[in-house]
């Protein structure tokens, strides 16, 4: 499922668009940048409340598809360009980390 | 091929880009999607390690046919017990750099597992220099 399905889908607000096109395979969720940079796989949405522009870092050495934003936890303009320069998609939303897990687990094809 | 990057320990938004630097390198070389990724996080958790704990330093990454080897070097206060850093969820980190989603306490375990070889030489205010050999043809 690509990036814009799911953030049209679950009615995520598009924060970064840039690589919005991008496949989507699987969730990692999770807060600390060292456990995401061992957890987090290739084409793995990131859903974390972690909003500084070290998160692109991250989800860039991973291969993540996307940064899903929990919690209303409002995206800086530094993190949106990092994002944009990266083409990494930051989506957001208000829904806790977990009603946010169980939502995609739904919606994407298990596999 | 040899890159050198400096590591400065006030620009918390370039913290980590040398290692994406030299993971972007490796692939547009084409090295196995293993060797790079292991690259990758080996180097990264070295260089926040510098970043956050040695007060910056230099990042020398040297890419062979068969190997990449890492020296990432600090001049800050060393780590005071090894053993310690080691393990998973030990961390030094203060409360400002936890906020930023850093601390968690898994850089040298991270390094340990992904690196097949992993040198430290560190003592109490001697600085610090971790040296890593990642092989192209591993698979850890």
């Amino acid at each position: 499922m690509k990036v814009k399905e799911i953030a049209e889908t679950m009615k995520m607000d598009m924060t970064a668009s840039a690589g919005a096109d991008k496949e989507v395979k699987g969730v990692y969720a999770g807060d600390l940048l060292s456990r995401a940079m061992s957890g987090c796989q290739p084409s793995e949405a990131w859903v974390t409340v972690l909003t500084h522009p070290n998160i692109l870092t991250v989800a860039e050495l991973n291969g993540a598809a996307c940064v899903i934003v929990s919690d209303g936890v409002s995206v800086n303009a530094a993190t949106v360009e990092k994002a944009l320069e990266k083409d990494i998609p930051i989506l957001s939303s208000s829904m806790k980390t977990y009603e946010i897990c169980w939502r995609l687990h739904e919606i994407m094809d298990r596999k | 091929m040899e890159l050198d990057f400096i590591i400065d320990h006030k620009d918390f938004d370039m913290a980590g880009e040398a290692s994406s630097s030299v993971k972007r390198t490796l692939s547009k070389l084409g090295a196995p999607p293993s060797a790079v990724k292991r690259t990758a996080i080996s180097m990264y958790e070295a260089e926040i390690n510098a970043f956050i704990h040695g007060g910056g330093g230099t990042a020398k990454v040297r890419i062979e046919p068969d190997k990449v080897e890492i020296i990432i070097k600090d001049e800050g206060e060393g780590i005071a017990d090894l053993e310690l850093a080691m393990q998973e969820g030990w961390s030094t980190a203060d409360e400002n750099i936890r906020r930023m989603g850093f601390g968690a306490g898994m850089g040298l375990p991270n390094m340990k597992k992904n690196a097949d070889v992993l040198d430290i030489k560190t003592g109490r205010n001697q600085g610090t220099e971790v040296r890593m050999v990642i092989y192209m043809k591993s698979e850890r």
